[in-house]
Order: structure tokens, then C-alpha cells, then sequence
């Protein structure tokens, strides 16, 4: 997969760190819902008309029509809840984790060209439904091409939404099998597999239930096989949940994905119980219940996986704060440093050593480390060599402790060296 | 009746997935993955606002088996001086004027037959954080590595350290 070039990205602000997570968050509830839905539905649709290749069974022809239908795919809602989202995701997540952490093997690039082809051919496929009787090669062509185009990059974007949250593998990115094949994206593959065909059922019993004027045999018939689907897939899911949670890598766990993980057993519960009412007690509402009950478990599924990745990345996020209010102070490369009066280097070099050396250090006195009335007199006149030894201590006398490296910053370095041949001038 | 009785079924279900992941929550917390430590000691400013190399407290990390905790001198070489009146550095003061050593509590640990050295992995320049996470900023310390075979085996492949069965399990 090829990179999004580097000079594209900067490293996020922190203002716009914590807004950026959220962003993500958003974009990533919405590709999931939606996408999971298309994915669903298409592959129900092109798998029935396999079984029809002569397209002339009065019941599997409408049930691949009416699969696609429930599949919601169409040129705008693509676009919106599906495209664009990948791209917000795509850009931010590689910003973010590709270039500012660190993380290698970036899919996204790969992602979009797949999404985008695949929804392409999707489209094509069902826009040719109602003019031709028979599926056709072609037809059958174009869905399965772009079932698997479709299907390709939604595993994708499971895998490496994953992968952000498995830290201890970041160190093996230059391994993509190390990185991608775990049992955690292995059992998040089939929870939100088994969810995109739950919410194609369930779409489908939806869609059946508002239909009028449609054979009532007929009907029923679509009614039960979308029943099927969802009942089977919702059943399947409990076994999926409790293995994508047991599967999290440690540094991902916390209370919350517990209790979220609780909340996402609940919803398919519910939607069974609603489901195996349908069967007693036949009302056209229960449709909407069971399809909404089945899309809002993907929104839990996502937050659960977001949570993961914040509790995972908690301690990165705070250094890459750091680091990034380190370099907003910095002045950009290339610009001239301004000549500092001596008495301004002095009352810096003071502020340095108030906050940072006074902690181990007096003129006078020994503390953690030696007076500096007995060491500083000795670089006068070398005051590279003093600015030397601040940058990269070296333990000089064995009376005391090693010195540690401060982290000071350049300038800071040259106004506390400064400061410090200053004060000791008259020691003689 | 049979719906009814097909509905307290798939209850009885769900409720055993809820039930099994009840147990893991459980099961994770009882891992104690971030015990409580006598003396709440903050790596953040240690580590992060100071700079202080690892090995100026653990001593030993580059030398032996074990990274070991500071002797409390270490920590009492800053402190006689330093934020001497902060409640926890009180409390440092008082454990090493009674002579008592400081029980902290063990966050990272290998099982009893693995044989691990800080010293070997150190020299190969495996940096610290690659078992210990970002410590420098964690605030209270807790355990984010498995710390199991694979994660071992799978360091070692990438780095061509010998993956012989003995090599770790003496």
C-alpha cells in the first residue's frame, strides 16, 4: 500500500488533539453503521442470485432485488455516510498515529481505492437490476467484483482501527502480519461481519413490512428468510463479543470496555426477543424495533473499540502533547535567533535556575551536588565547555551522584551558563 | 407458549455471555494491574519533567537480572533538600528514618520459570519502554504488556535473539 506523502501532515496542536480523537470517533460510528449495511446487503443479494444464474425463480430474483434495496446503497448516502467518512479517518488516523506515533503500515490509501471501486461496481449492479430479467454473468460479475472490493476494505479498516489499539505491537510495524494477524482483529472481523448481515436481515424484514401489494405467500416467505438471517447472525454474536473483549491486548482493558461490552450483549438480546415476538404476534412495527435495535449495536461495537484505543494510547496521547507544545514554542526552522542582551540572557539563566538546578544546587553550599562557588570558576573563559557539560552531564567526582540530563532547551542552556559565570565572577 | 418458552431460553443465553464476561471484568480486576504503592511516586516528574535516565534510580537495570527499586538513599540524596515538606516526601522521610525499607507493590513480574535479565536486553538496546510502556508518563504505574510467551518470542524473532526453549526456561 502506498503512503499519503509525510509533508501533508503536521503534528496536530493540542487544542486540536482532543477534538481530533472525537472526530474520529464520529467518522468511524458512521462508516461502520452505514458501510456494514451495503456490505450486508450486497453480499446476501449476490449470493442469492448465485443460486438463480438463470434468473428466472420467481422468489430468489426478488429477494436479491429486495436484499440490494435493503442494503440502502445509492450514489449520495455512499458519499456521505461512507466515503467521506473513510477520508476524515483516513487523513486523521494517519496524522495522527501513522506520522505522529509512529505506528507503520499504513492501509488507508488502499482503503479508499478499494471502497471507492468497489462502491462504484456496487452501484452498477444494482442499477441494472430492474432492466434485465436474467442476473447474467456480467451482472453477477459486477456484484461479486464489488462484494469483494467492498468487503475487502471493510476488513481493512477492522484491521487497522485495530491495530491502534495493540501498542505493544507498534514496535513490530515493520512486520504488517505481526501487526494486523491477532485473535482480537480476528474476533472483530467476524462480530462486525456477522452485524453488517444481522442489519441486512433485519433491513429486509423492515422493507417487507411496509411493502404493500405484494404477494402475501411471497412475502411471508422474504418476512421469514430475512427472520432467519437476523436470528441466526444475533445469536452468533454473543460468542463474538465475549471473544473480542477477552482478546484485547492488556494495555486496552479498563472498566468501561467492560460495561460497554455488557451493553452490547444487550441489544442483540433485546432484538431476538423483539424478533421471536414477530412470530406470535405479527405487527408491522416490530421491522423498525429489530433494525434499529440491530444498527444501534454498531455504534456500541465502535465506542467499545474507541475506548480500547484511548485507554491504550492514553500515555502517548500525553507525550505527543508535550511534544507538540514543545514545537509550537519553537521558532520555525530556517528563522534567526535574535541577539540576546547579557542582562536578558541573566534574568533567564536565573529563571532556569530557580526552576530546574536550584534542586540540587547552591552557590555556597553543598546539596545533592557540589557548590557551584567550587566548580563554575573553573570553565570561565570556556563557556562552550560549561554549555557542553549542561547538555551531556558526565560524572565528574565520585563524591557525588551522577548528574542527570536536564532536557534543557538551547538557549535555556546558554542563558543558565550565562547566569552562572556571572554570579560566581568575583569567587576567588 | 413455545415462543414464550423459546424466549426465556435465549434470555437464559444472553445471560450466560453477560454472566461469562461478568467473570473476565472480574478476572481483570483481580489482575491488579496498577496496585496501590505506599508512596504515590509520580514518574511523570521524574522521568518526563526532569530527564532522569531510568538507571539513575534502578540501579542495576544495565548490571544484573533485576532493574531494583532505589535504595532509599538514592531517593534521600534529592530529597533531604527537595519539596522536604510535601506529604508523600514525609513520608519518605519517616520510612528511612525508622530504618524501613518501603513495601512497593510488584506490577511487572514473569512467572517463576522464566529466566529474564535486564542486563542482557538493556545491552541489546531494547529500550525500556518496549516491555513498560510510556512510564514516563503515567502518573500511577500499571501493567500495560502482557508479558506472555508470544509476546517474548515475537521481540526475539524480530531481533534474531536466540528462540531456543532454553534460553528462557533454564
Amino acid at each position: 500500500m502506498t503512503d499519503f506523502p509525510e509533508s501533508l501532515f503536521h503534528l496536530p496542536s493540542p487544542a486540536y488533539l482532543h477534538l481530533i480523537r472525537y472526530i474520529l470517533l464520529g467518522a468511524t460510528l458512521t462508516f461502520f453503521a452505514y458501510a456494514g449495511l451495503v456490505l450486508g446487503g450486497s453480499v446476501l443479494s449476490v449470493s442469492t442470485s448465485l443460486g438463480d444464474r438463470n434468473g428466472k425463480d420467481s422468489f430468489v430474483r426478488p429477494l436479491s432485488r429486495h436484499f440490494m434495496e435493503a442494503s440502502s446503497l445509492s450514489l449520495l448516502p455512499i458519499l456521505i455516510l461512507a466515503l467521506l467518512p473513510l477520508i476524515t479517518v483516513g487523513l486523521i488516523a494517519t496524522s495522527l498515529f501513522h506520522f505522529s506515533l509512529n505506528v507503520g503500515s499504513n492501509l488507508w490509501p488502499g482503503v479508499l481505492i478499494l471502497a471507492v471501486s468497489g462502491s462504484l461496481l456496487l452501484l452498477l449492479y444494482k442499477a441494472g437490476d430492474p432492466s434485465i430479467h436474467s442476473p447474467g454473468t456480467v451482472r453477477l460479475l459486477l456484484g461479486g467484483g464489488g462484494t469483494g472490493l467492498f468487503f475487502l476494505a471493510y476488513l481493512l479498516v477492522i484491521v487497522q482501527t485495530g491495530s491502534y489499539m495493540n501498542t505493544e505491537l507498534w514496535q513490530f510495524s515493520d512486520r504488517p502480519v505481526t501487526l494486523f494477524l491477532t485473535w482480537n482483529n480476528c474476533a472483530r472481523i467476524g462480530l462486525y461481519l456477522l452485524l453488517s448481515l444481522a442489519a441486512a436481515g433485519a433491513r429486509l424484514l423492515q422493507i417487507m413490512y411496509g411493502k404493500n401489494g405484494i404477494n402475501a405467500r411471497q412475502g411471508n416467505a422474504m418476512k421469514n428468510t430475512a427472520k432467519g438471517i437476523t436470528l441466526a447472525t444475533l445469536l452468533l454474536l454473543p460468542f463474538l463479543i465475549v471473544a473480542d473483549i477477552y482478546t484485547l491486548p492488556t494495555a486496552a482493558l479498563n472498566g468501561m470496555v467492560y460495561l460497554t461490552g455488557a451493553f452490547l450483549l444487550l441489544l442483540p438480546w433485546a432484538a431476538v426477543i423483539v424478533l421471536l415476538e414477530s412470530f406470535r404476534n405479527d405487527r408491522s412495527g416490530s421491522g423498525t424495533v429489530i433494525f434499529i435495535l440491530v444498527i444501534l449495536t454498531f455504534p456500541v461495537a465502535v465506542t467499545l473499540d474507541h475506548l480500547g484505543r484511548e485507554q491504550a494510547t492514553a500515555e502517548k496521547m500525553i507525550l505527543l502533547q508535550e511534544k507538540s507544545e514543545t514545537e509550537k514554542t519553537a521558532p520555525p526552522p530556517g528563522a534567526e535567533t535574535p541577539v540576546k542582551k547579557k542582562q536578558d540572557l541573566f534574568a533567564e539563566g536565573e529563571n532556569v535556575f530557580d526552576k530546574v538546578c536550584s534542586a540540587c544546587h547552591r552557590f555556597d553550599q553543598k546539596l545533592v551536588g557540589p557548590p557551584y562557588n567550587l566548580v563554575v570558576p573553573r570553565y570561565r573563559g570556556k563557556v562552550d565547555e560549561l554549555k557542553a557539560f549542561i547538555r551531556n552531564p558526565v560524572k565528574l567526582d565520585p563524591a557525588y551522584p551522577a548528574m542527570p540530563k536536564l532536557g534543557l532547551k538551547e538557549e535555556e542552556i546558554e542563558a543558565v551558563a550565562v547566569f552562572l559565570l556571572e554570579k560566581t565572577r568575583d569567587v576567588q | 407458549m413455545m415462543i414464550r418458552i423459546l424466549q426465556i431460553l435465549i434470555t437464559g443465553y444472553f445471560g450466560a455471555f453477560l454472566l461469562l464476561l461478568a467473570g473476565l471484568g472480574v478476572g481483570w480486576s483481580r489482575m491488579n494491574l496498577s496496585p496501590e504503592q505506599p508512596i504515590a511516586f509520580p514518574h511523570t516528574i521524574h522521568v518526563t519533567r526532569l530527564g532522569l535516565p531510568c538507571n539513575f534510580c534502578h540501579l542495576y537495570v544495565d548490571k544484573g537480572k533485576h532493574a531494583t527499586v532505589p535504595p532509599l538513599s538514592i531517593c534521600m540524596s534529592c530529597h533531604q533538600n527537595i519539596a522536604t515538606d510535601r506529604p508523600e516526601i514525609v513520608k519518605l522521610t519517616g520510612y528511612f528514618e525508622r530504618g524501613e525499607p518501603i513495601a512497593w507493590n510488584r506490577i511487572h513480574k514473569v512467572p517463576d520459570f522464566v529466566y529474564f535479565t535486564h542486563k542482557r536486553h538493556i545491552k541489546a538496546g531494547i529500550d525500556c519502554s518496549a516491555c513498560h510502556g510510556e512510564i514516563g508518563a503515567m502518573k500511577k504505574v500499571w501493567r500495560v504488556r502482557s508479558l506472555k510467551m508470544g509476546f517474548c518470542v515475537t521481540c526475539h524473532e524480530k531481533y534474531g535473539a536466540p528462540q531456543d526453549c532454553a534460553t528462557c526456561h533454564k
